[in-house]
């Protein structure tokens, strides 16, 4: 298992050559990059940071949990920090796995889940302004006090208005 | 206790989450000393809609992943 920040370019085809195993059938590449655009607006270039600490455990933990639930049998999933230029790539997940399907559900459900849950923040900078990127709302059970749509739950007096 | 109905409820708790020793923690969590607090303002990899579900907890959720049968 691979998990690692990089502050510059980082190695996929390396990545990709080091992750294959005679047992292998099959090997599935994400590679997130940097879009030039979002919403129509015009972006210049992006700027990732961590929590590093906490990420590198939670990145971990994923791949640890994809690798028991989808039965794959290996995971490289590595992200860059700091400045990034458009067409880059920002994240790169890598799975080997005897059978092409369960390669294919373990890397969609990697990037799904480090979307939402792993501490990293994007700063946009768009030819006409800078912004924290808004990021999606946390899953109910990982939010303080997001409302919870059916209902108090008992168990958990701060989602109780 | 961390009690976010002390503070400004409908304010930035609602977006917050909150981590203890580099772990996410919900409101029953009990502090101690030298303990690391984290206040983490939502995540921005990506604008992707689709719902996941969460690290450690899939087996509650109504669509945890499946062992593909390939």
């Amino acid at each position: 298992m691979t998990i690692d920040f990089f502050r510059s370019v980082i190695p996929t085809a390396e990545l990709v050559e080091s992750l294959k195993a005679g047992e292998d059938g099959a090997v599935v590449l994400f590679d997130g990059i940097v879009r030039n655009n979002t919403r129509g607006r015009k972006t210049l270039f992006l700027d990732y940071e961590s929590y590093e600490q906490m990420a590198l455990d939670q990145m971990r933990a994923l791949a640890t949990q994809a690798i028991a639930q989808f039965g794959v049998r290996d995971i490289a999933l590595v992200h860059r920090l700091g400045r990034l230029e458009i067409g880059e790539s920002s994240v790169v997940i890598v799975v080997a796995s005897a059978h092409r399907g369960a390669a294919f559900d373990a890397c969609r459900w990697l990037i799904d889940t480090l979307k939402k849950t792993v501490p990293i923040w994007k700063k946009e900078h768009f030819v006409d302004g800078v912004v924290w990127a808004d990021g999606e709302p946390f899953p109910q059970d990982l939010a303080v006090a997001s409302p919870a749509p059916t209902g108090p739950t008992p168990a958990d007096p701060v989602r109780q208005r | 206790m961390l009690n976010p109905r002390a503070t400004v409820h409908g304010g930035i708790w609602d977006t917050l989450a909150v981590a203890v020793n580099r772990e996410y923690a919900g409101a029953a969590t009990l502090l101690h000393d030298a303990d690391e607090l984290a206040l983490l303002p939502p995540v921005s990899g990506g604008l992707d809609p689709r719902p996941a579900p969460i690290p450690g907890r899939a087996a509650t959720q109504a669509n945890p992943p499946k062992r593909n049968q390939e």
